[in-house]
């Protein structure tokens, strides 16, 4: 009796030295590394570029207190865990009141995929090119993945690094897993039809949309949408991105192969699971016209004065990434103190004053946001209409602003452009 | 050692453990919630002073500096950021009202002039003002703010007219003059140069960017200029 007490106490000691450990620390001997890349390196760039701002990951940790993470605290308000500060002194705003009031502000940036799992899913090379060439994959997503200054050999890195250490054996030791060490294996006759007619038995389409497929409604980011179907992808994109041969056992079972996947485990079993693989696999696809280049419409004749444009843009979009230090708690934002592997630019949108501040450059000196370029437009103009190129898959050598957000919409840049051709009219 | 004893050092042990997994830190602070900071009260009245500041409304400025330190419990320089917010909008508005005072003397015959309302600052405070902002600018790595803040105290004195005046030439040919009060004492460094041409410009420039009009001012005593362009001369750059 005496002894098995002492036992039980030193074992119970030992485990509280574990504390509150989120990290995941499940290995299994079916792991893999990615070997063209370098994981130490790589998990180095994940905090280097702050991947922790919007995901969570395991090598991805911004240990700042918080102020950085910036989907955390978004997450923490929409789930009502945040401590919000009142709003007015007086009267004192309600709890409730104030929760409304900052889940109402939310409304591109409510939820990101986590890194956690996927990366042993997906084709390591269409990662690589993902990160360097980011494209919405996730219609009702409004943010999406921001274009960074990568190399190509520092996205091989950052993905050896997800990659590494990931379980990727599929969790039922039986035939199927030595069907699927190899390529997809030719599915019967008929899988595709019957694969199809799943996906709307099961309700896939609830979440997916599958263009080019499928008819769907427009996708519209609606703050009101669970995180399941924010982050539901655009099944199009699976045969690119997904191996084939793990695509079934995901079916199966998501969060198996990826703990806080938002995607349900369905009741599927293994024939329909091998059906709707086929459908989201080998499906004809339909080409998609690409979307049109957006109007450019006229500058207005009416006067335009800077508290509308900062009402309606600045404000509104720039501010957000762009503002002051001082006023901020020491952060402007990555925009202007530095962020996502960029150096500070110290460009703020805060104020009159602070948009004719210019941004810095990398010898040192400040330029003008509105300098013209060699063909004519107006600097702050031009990385708006980059944003847009961006959007439809084209990479020029200016970064789009806003940075991983839709581009400003048509009436917003011609406000803009308004503004600054009437002379910046305070 | 005694049966009993070991007992109660077994139990110990156990609560020792338990209550170590409540006390120790989490690793991921994202699992047991986040605490949004309070809006920082000096930064909004200091962001209330600057923009009564651009409106060159000194009275409102100088009461919302004012809050900035009253009630504040912790010594002045606990944040430095804040410090450096504080001294650069108290040295504006020395500047400004001496400003206002050489252009209300100036404007008395012509009546261009509303006058100013706050009493000028005295030499001393001038000259220390004007140190206060030179300290800013190298700390906020020579930056365009900084720069034309510092140039328009330095248009005050005839000894600081040509440094004054090579900086915001510099910054003017660059489109980084941030404040019409920078262009109102480019165009009165022109003036005294008699260029009437390059001071009209730089008054047009300051028209633009104020809503009072008593700011766009220069010696020479040129017409008011009006704080929009005529009509038709809005442009639009070449297509891209």
């Amino acid at each position: 009796m005496r002894h098995w007490l002492v036992w039980l106490s030193c074992l119970a000691w030992l485990a509280s030295l574990l504390g509150c450990d989120q990290t995941d620390s499940t290995t299994t001997a079916a792991t893999t590394t990615n070997t063209s890349g370098d994981v130490t390196r790589g998990r180095q760039l994940l905090v280097d570029y702050q991947c922790g701002r919007c995901h969570d990951a395991r090598f991805a940790k911004i240990d700042d207190g918080g102020d950085k993470a910036c989907l955390g605290c978004h997450t923490a308000i929409i789930e009502g865990r945040a401590d919000l500060p009142p709003r007015h002194a007086w009267p004192r705003d309600d709890e409730r009141e104030r929760a409304q009031h900052w889940d109402e502000h939310l409304v591109n940036m409510r939820y990101a995929p986590s890194l956690r799992g996927p990366a042993t899913l997906m084709r390591p090379e269409w990662l690589v090119e993902f990160l360097r060439r980011p494209h919405d994959i996730r219609p009702r997503l409004g943010a999406s993945m921001p274009r960074l200054a990568l190399s190509e050999q520092d996205a091989r890195d950052m993905v050896a690094a997800m990659i590494d250490g990931e379980r990727v054996e599929p969790f039922f030791a039986d035939q199927a897993i030595a069907d699927y060490r190899r390529a997809l294996p030719p599915m019967p006759a008929g899988a595709v039809k019957a694969g199809r007619a799943l996906f709307i038995e099961k309700g896939c389409a609830s979440c997916h949309s599958f263009s080019g497929v499928l008819e769907s409604s427009e996708a519209i980011p609606d703050r009101r949408l669970s995180r399941a179907m924010t982050l539901a992808p655009d099944l199009r994109h699976t045969r690119e991105r997904y191996r084939p041969m793990l695509l079934v056992p995901w079916l199966l079972d998501p969060r198996y192969h990826k703990p806080d996947a938002s995607m349900p485990t369905l009741p599927l079993n293994y024939a329909e699971a091998r059906h709707l693989a086929a459908f989201v696999m080998q499906a004809p696809l339909a080409e998609i016209a690409a979307a049109p280049t957006p109007a450019r419409l006229p500058l207005l004749q009416r006067e335009v004065r800077y508290d509308e444009v900062h009402r309606e843009v600045f404000g509104e979009v720039c501010v957000h990434c762009h503002s002051e230090p001082d006023l901020e708690l020491g952060d402007g934002g990555p925009g202007y103190s530095g962020g996502f592997g960029y150096v500070a630019r110290n460009v703020s949108f805060a104020s009159y004053e602070a948009v004719f501040g210019g941004r810095l450059g990398d010898d040192g000196r400040f330029t003008s946001l509105f300098e013209l370029r060699p063909d004519g437009t107006p600097w702050l103009v031009a990385v708006l209409l980059a944003r847009q190129r961006e959007q439809r898959g084209e990479y020029g050598p200016l970064k789009g602003m806003p940075l991983g957000f839709p581009a400003v919409s048509p009436e917003q840049l011609q406000l803009v452009e308004s503004w600054i051709a009437q002379g910046r009219l305070r | 050692m005694g049966r009993r004893l070991r007992v109660w050092m077994a139990i110990a042990l156990l609560a020792v453990s338990g209550a170590s997994l409540l006390l120790l830190p989490t690793q991921n602070a994202r699992a047991c919630g986040f605490s949004l900071p309070a809006p920082n009260a000096r930064a909004l009245y200091l962001a209330m002073a600057e923009r009564a500041l651009d409106d060159d409304d000194a009275l409102l400025a100088t009461r919302s500096l004012g809050f900035v330190t009253l009630g504040s419990s912790a010594a002045a320089g606990d944040d430095p950021l804040i410090e450096l917010r504080r001294t650069t909008i108290a040295s504006k508005l020395a500047v400004r009202a001496a400003t206002n005072h050489q252009l209300a003397a100036t404007s008395a015959s012509t009546g261009r002039h509303a006058g100013a309302v706050t009493p000028p600052p005295t030499p001393q405070e001038l000259k220390a003002a004007t140190k206060a902002l030179r300290a800013v600018a190298q700390t906020r790595q020579r930056s365009p703010r900084s720069l034309t803040d510092l140039a328009e105290a330095l248009a005050l004195d005839p000894a600081g007219h040509a440094e004054a005046k090579t900086i915001l030439e510099d910054l003017a040919r660059r489109d980084l003059i941030t404040s019409a009060f920078g262009w109102a004492a480019l165009a009165r460094l022109r003036a005294a140069q008699g260029d009437v041409v390059a001071t009209r410009a730089a008054l047009s420039r300051c028209a633009q960017m104020t809503r009072t009009a008593d700011v766009c001012q220069a010696k020479t005593g040129a017409e008011p200029v009006p704080h929009t362009p005529p009509p038709g001369q809005l442009g639009r750059p070449a297509a891209s």
